[in-house]
């Protein structure tokens, strides 16, 4: 088997933490199931929870498979520049891998812009369901797989993400300056105030 | 009524209470009839003041919805110089505005862009920077120019773990500051064909700063400051506000006191009337785009 990188990032958000999610991807038969599928590294930035994930790594150092390498870290300054691009492919070194997320806006917007499959997984514990609400927009337009922390849901929605993956090719084709993928879509430089009709602001001045 | 009628009617009121104030401060005995003069020219100020809201919000196009022109026709009747607003709030505000502007078009001569950060936001800043060098470089490949750029930092309205009693100080101070951002020219504009430089556009896309900004450009147009004809407020609802709006959409919805009015999600526009623009964000060029991919 040729030695191809495949990494995948987890991400909760730099404030608040995720603790379900970091804790089922934490999961011995979690790891198991990302080194059959061909990944070489698991990433976790888990915020707030990174002492009790690291001591929970340590734990079980003895059963990461072969192969496959797991790290926890609490965030970083620029997560698309440091993170991200680990998960893109790079010809000779690395096929796309994927990022697992909370269903932040900034960190869809990101993978979106890197182009990585995204699993997204609403954080149901946040008092505002902003977020269940974006994870269920993002599924009904096609831009990403959700899921529940739990990992055997995980393991379907990454089945499931890699067919969405190949579908999406297709949609987002890179473009030139004019050419918009969304045709419905304005353009902000072109965005410019109605103009007030000549007579009434005539009148205006008139009266 | 006439421009110059409201003129004088709003000077006249603040002299009387100008002078009613002078009045009672040097001579008290004089307390009732003061009084009296400082309550009646303030009612006449706020006369002035209401009279002045409703003719600049009803000179304002009842259509919020954006007149689409094509940046590259020549169509568009662009000053001699163009100068935009941005203003920039937390990370997630600022990586939706500067995708949004990020969109592939790169003919910027003549035109300048001002980017008004919050102290302490080093995010925004690191992100402009990124995208003002990803613009620089898309340039030169086409052979255009990115035009000029600035920053200008106000104090935040409420930094982290600052005493909840010192806040309205801050926030008003924030507010102050924001008039030089509005008023003070680009270094390098000044002396130019344009005359009085004022940004054309200013770009708000939720941050709690965005209202302020508009707040300030309609006082500064009340007060017959600035021309009606620039600093026209494109109000573009956050990406991530898919059912409702957000506090700073709310205001400006409801105050009438920005230009265009725009969300990026149908569920919201049909909510509260308004044109939904589409998700305006993925109007962003990709790293693909950016640079052609090594895998293949």
């Amino acid at each position: 088997m040729a030695a191809l990188q495949r990494n995948c990032l987890v991400t909760v958000g730099a404030t608040v933490g995720f603790k379900q999610l970091t804790e089922q991807v934490l999961q011995p038969a979690f790891w198991q199931f990302l080194s059959s599928e061909g990944f070489t590294s698991l990433r976790i930035q888990c915020g707030p929870d990174v002492s009790w994930a690291s001591a929970q790594l340590t734990s079980l150092q003895d059963e990461i498979p072969q192969g496959l390498t797991v790290d926890v870290f609490e965030s970083t300054k620029n997560l698309m520049k440091d993170e991200m691009l680990l998960c893109k492919a790079s010809s000779g070194s690395r096929q796309t891998g994927l990022v697992i997320s909370h269903a932040g806006t900034g960190t869809i917007l990101d993978a979106w812009k890197v182009g990585l499959p995204v699993i997204v997984v609403p954080n149901e514990g946040l008092l505002d369901n902003h977020q269940a609400e974006m994870a269920k927009h993002l599924a009904k337009e096609g831009y990403a797989i959700t899921s529940t922390p739990s990992y055997t849901d995980l393991q379907g929605a990454i089945h499931k993400v890699n067919l969405l993956w190949e579908e999406n090719k297709s949609r987002w084709p890179p473009h030139e300056v004019k050419s918009q993928k969304n045709p419905s879509a304005l353009r902000l430089w072109d965005m410019h105030p109605q103009e007030v009709e000549k007579e009434e602001d005539a009148q205006m001045t008139n009266d | 009524m006439a421009r110059s009628t409201i003129i004088a009617f709003g000077l006249a009121s603040a002299v009387a209470l100008g002078s009613a104030i002078f009045t009672i401060t040097s001579s008290p005995r004089l307390l009732k009839t003061s009084l009296l003069t400082i309550g009646a020219s303030s009612i006449a100020l706020l006369i002035f003041a209401s009279t002045r809201h409703i003719q600049l919000v009803s000179h304002r196009s009842r259509n919020r919805s954006p007149r689409q022109l094509n940046s590259q026709n020549s169509v568009v009747q662009r000053a001699p110089i163009d100068y935009n607003l941005f203003v920039l709030g937390s990370g997630g505000h600022t990586k939706e505005m500067l995708m949004m502007m990020d969109d592939g078009f790169c003919d910027f001569a003549d035109f300048h862009r001002r980017y008004l950060i919050s102290s302490g936001d080093s995010m925004s800043e690191n992100h402009v920077q990124d995208y003002e060098e990803s613009l620089a470089s898309l340039c030169e490949a086409r052979g255009t120019s990115p035009g000029t750029y600035d920053k200008f930092i106000v104090t935040r309205a409420r930094r982290v773990h600052q005493p909840l009693w010192s806040t309205p100080f801050t926030a008003l101070l924030s507010i102050v500051e924001i008039f030089p951002a509005l008023l003070i020219p680009p270094k390098g504009l000044v002396g130019m064909k344009m005359k009085p430089c004022y940004p054309s556009r200013v770009f708000s896309n939720g941050p709690a700063t965005g209202f302020f900004v508009a707040l300030a450009v309609h006082l500064l147009k009340m007060a017959y400051l600035v021309p009606e004809s620039c600093m026209k407020v494109i109000y573009i609802e956050s990406w991530a506000r898919i059912s409702t709006l957000s506090l700073t959409g709310k205001l400006l919805f409801y105050t009438g006191i920005a230009d265009v009015f725009v969300t990026q999600h149908q569920e919201v526009a049909t909510r509260y009337g308004v044109q939904n623009a589409g998700e305006i964000v993925f109007n962003s060029r990709r790293l693909d785009d950016i640079e052609p991919s090594p895998a293949k």
